[in-house]
C-alpha cells in the first residue's frame, strides 16, 4: 500500500512540474477565484489584522491592505502569465535565474521563511483550544499550550502522510470550514459595536518616530504578506485555458479576498478593545466573547480544525515541491523535517510575539527574488525560456552556469536583501533611510534588484553569460 | 559544467514525459489558448496606478 502511495506522490510530483498541455487544462475563471480565495483564507489572515491595527485606524486599515495586497499580486501575476501559456510553473523559469542547482537552494531559503506561517496557524490553534477547555471549567496546567501547538502540527502530518486521498478530503473540509469562520467572524465584528466607533478608533503608535512610520511599517506588512504567496502564483493557473481568467482570478483572490479578511481581523481587534479594552489575534477569543456559549464552541471547533487541516495542505504542498527538486529524497522523509522544523517552532511560541519582524525579514528575500523573476520575464529575456535547458533533458546545459549556480543572480538576492536592512531594521523597528517613508524597505528592495541585475544584463559580458540559451532558442525557431 | 549522476527511474519517467510534452508543443498549429489582450493590459496598469494612489490616501 505504501509503495502505491509512493507512486501517487511521484506522480503528483510530476504532473506539478511537467508542461500542462492546453487541451489538459480545465480552470476558468471562477474556479481560479474560488480555490485561490479558499487557499487564501486561513486564520493568519486575523493575526495580519491584528498586527496591523496596532499602527492603522480604520481608513489606513483599509488603504494599507487593499493598496499593498492588490499591487504585490497584480504586478507578480504579469510572469504568470508565461505559466499559464505553456503550462510550466515559474519555478522552471527561475532555473534560468538561478542555476539549476541555485534554484534548490532558493526553494529550500523559501519554505525556511514562509513556514513560521504555519506556526502561527498551530499557536492559534493551541490558544483555541486552551479557551475551549477553560469554558468547560478545566484548567490545563502551565506549560501545556505549547504542546497543543505541537499536537496540531503533527495531527496535520499525519493526514499529510495518509496521502492524496487524506489530502483532497481535508482541503475541501478546509475550505469550507475556514470560509464559514471568515463569515461569522464579519458578521460578528460588524454588528458589535456601531461602525462610527470603529471609525474612531485610533493606536497608539507614541513609541514610533512619527505617524508615516506607522503607516509604513504596515504597508511593509502587506507587502510580505502578498510576497509571501508568490512562490504558489502560479499553481493554479496553470491549469487555467485562458491567460485572462488565470491574471484576473488570482489578482482578485489574494489582492480582494484575502485583504478583506485581513481588515475582518483589524476590526474584530479594534472591536475587542472598544468592548473589553484588549486586542486579540485569535478568532476563537473574539467569538468566545461576543458570539454566545453555543457560537463560542462551535466556532472553536471551527476554527480548531481548520488549523489542522493548514498544517496538512502546507506539509502537502510543499513537500511535492521539495519532492519536485529533490526527486531522490522521500515525500515522507520530506513531511516530518517540516513537521519537526514547524513543531520546533510552535512549541517555541513567540513567532506571533515577533510577527512583524518575521514578515519584514522574510520579505526582504522575497523582494529581490520576485523583482529577478519580473525584470528577467519582461526586460532580459522577454518572455523567451529554452524550455529543454531549464528542464536540464540529457544534453541541454545552458542553466548550469558555474556548476549548476547563476553566479549573478544568487547574488542579485543577497545585494537586494542587504539593501533592504540598510532602509529598516525590523528588530528594532527603527527606520534608516528616508526612502522607507516612500517606498518600504521590501519596496526599495524590490526596485534597487531589478535595476541592478537589468543594468548587469547589458554589459555584454555579462549578457553573455545570462543568455546562454538563447542558441537554443535561435534553433527552435 | 555539472556533473551527470545516474538518474533514478521516476526521474527518467520524467524527462520523457516532459520530451513528449514539449514535441506536443513544438507542433504546428498547437493551441496556446487565448493570450492576455491589450484591454487586459491598460486594465492591469491602471489596477497597479489605482492600488498605488490607495497607498498614497492613508499616508496624508
Amino acid at each position: 500500500m505504501e509503495k502505491n502511495m509512493n507512486k501517487h506522490i511521484e506522480r503528483e510530483a510530476m504532473y506539478g512540474i511537467v508542461p500542462m498541455l492546453h487541451s489538459e487544462r480545465q480552470y476558468g475563471f471562477w474556479d481560479t477565484f474560488l480555490v485561490i480565495s479558499g487557499y487564501a483564507v486561513a486564520t493568519w489572515c486575523y493575526t495580519q489584522g491584528a498586527y496591523l491595527v496596532t499602527f492603522l485606524d480604520f481608513k489606513q486599515l483599509l488603504t494599507s491592505s487593499f493598496g499593498a495586497n492588490t499591487i504585490v499580486i497584480a504586478l507578480m501575476a504579469l510572469p504568470m502569465l508565461f505559466a499559464v501559456r505553456y503550462g510550466i510553473d515559474v519555478w522552471v523559469w527561475f532555473r534560468a535565474i538561478f542555476g539549476q542547482v541555485g534554484i534548490k537552494v532558493i526553494i529550500v531559503v523559501i519554505i525556511f521563511i514562509n513556514f513560521p506561517w504555519y506556526a502561527v496557524s498551530a499557536q492559534i490553534f493551541a490558544t483555541s483550544m486552551t479557551n475551549m477547555i477553560s469554558g468547560f471549567g478545566i484548567t490545563l496546567p502551565a506549560g501545556a499550550t505549547p504542546w497543543l501547538a505541537v499536537f496540531c502540527v503533527v495531527l496535520g502530518t499525519i493526514v499529510a502522510l495518509a496521502g492524496p486521498g487524506a489530502i483532497k478530503w481535508s482541503s475541501r473540509i478546509l475550505v469550507t470550514l475556514l470560509l464559514i469562520v471568515g463569515g461569522i467572524v464579519v458578521y460578528i465584528a460588524l454588528t458589535s459595536v456601531p461602525m462610527a466607533e470603529v471609525w474612531a478608533y485610533k493606536p497608539d503608535t507614541s513609541a514610533l518616530a512619527n505617524p508615516r512610520a506607522a503607516y509604513m511599517i504596515s504597508v511593509e506588512g502587506n507587502i510580505a504578506f502578498a510576497l509571501s504567496w508568490t512562490c504558489a502564483l502560479a499553481v493554479i493557473p496553470r491549469l487555467c485555458k485562458k491567460e485572462s481568467h488565470a491574471y484576473w482570478g488570482t489578482t482578485l483572490a489574494y489582492g480582494f479576498v484575502a485583504p478583506f479578511f485581513i481588515i475582518a481581523g483589524g476590526v474584530m481587534a479594534i472591536v475587542m478593545y472598544i468592548k473589553f479594552g484588549v486586542m486579540t489575534e485569535d478568532p476563537s477569543i473574539m467569538l468566545a466573547k461576543l458570539g454566545g456559549p453555543v457560537l463560542a464552541l462551535l466556532s472553536l471547533m471551527l476554527v480548531a480544525f481548520a488549523n489542522i487541516g493548514s498544517q496538512t495542505v502546507g506539509t502537502y504542498i510543499y513537500s511535492i515541491v521539495l519532492k519536485s527538486s529533490f526527486p531522490r529524497v522521500s515525500y515522507k522523509t520530506f513531511a516530518i523535517l517540516l513537521m519537526i522544523y514547524v513543531g520546533g517552532l510552535a512549541f517555541w511560541g513567540r513567532v506571533i510575539e515577533f510577527f512583524g519582524a518575521f514578515i519584514s525579514l522574510s520579505s526582504y528575500i522575497y523582494g529581490p527574488i520576485m523583482a529577478l523573476l519580473f525584470v528577467d520575464y519582461l526586460f532580459v529575456r522577454k518572455g523567451r525560456l529554452s524550455f529543454r535547458d531549464a528542464y536540464g533533458l540529457s544534453g541541454h546545459k545552458a542553466y548550469n552556469y558555474h556548476k549548476g549556480f547563476n553566479l549573478i543572480g544568487l547574488s542579485c538576492v543577497v545585494i537586494g536583501t542587504a539593501i533592504a536592512l540598510l532602509v529598516y531594521d525590523p528588530l528594532t523597528a527603527m527606520v534608516k533611510n528616508e526612502a522607507f517613508y516612500y517606498l518600504t524597505a521590501s519596496g526599495t528592495a524590490f526596485i534597487a534588484t531589478g535595476i541592478l541585475y537589468y543594468a548587469i544584463s547589458k554589459v555584454p559580458v555579462f549578457n553573455r553569460y545570462l543568455m546562454q540559451d538563447r542558441n537554443a532558442i535561435q534553433e527552435k525557431n | 559544467m555539472m556533473s551527470e549522476t545516474k538518474k533514478t527511474e521516476f526521474e527518467i519517467e520524467m524527462d520523457q514525459e516532459i520530451e513528449r510534452r514539449l514535441q506536443i508543443m513544438e507542433e504546428p498549429g498547437y493551441n496556446f489558448g487565448e493570450k492576455f489582450s491589450r484591454a487586459n493590459w491598460i486594465s492591469a496598469i491602471a489596477v497597479i496606478i489605482f492600488s498605488i494612489i490607495l497607498i498614497a490616501i492613508g499616508a496624508n
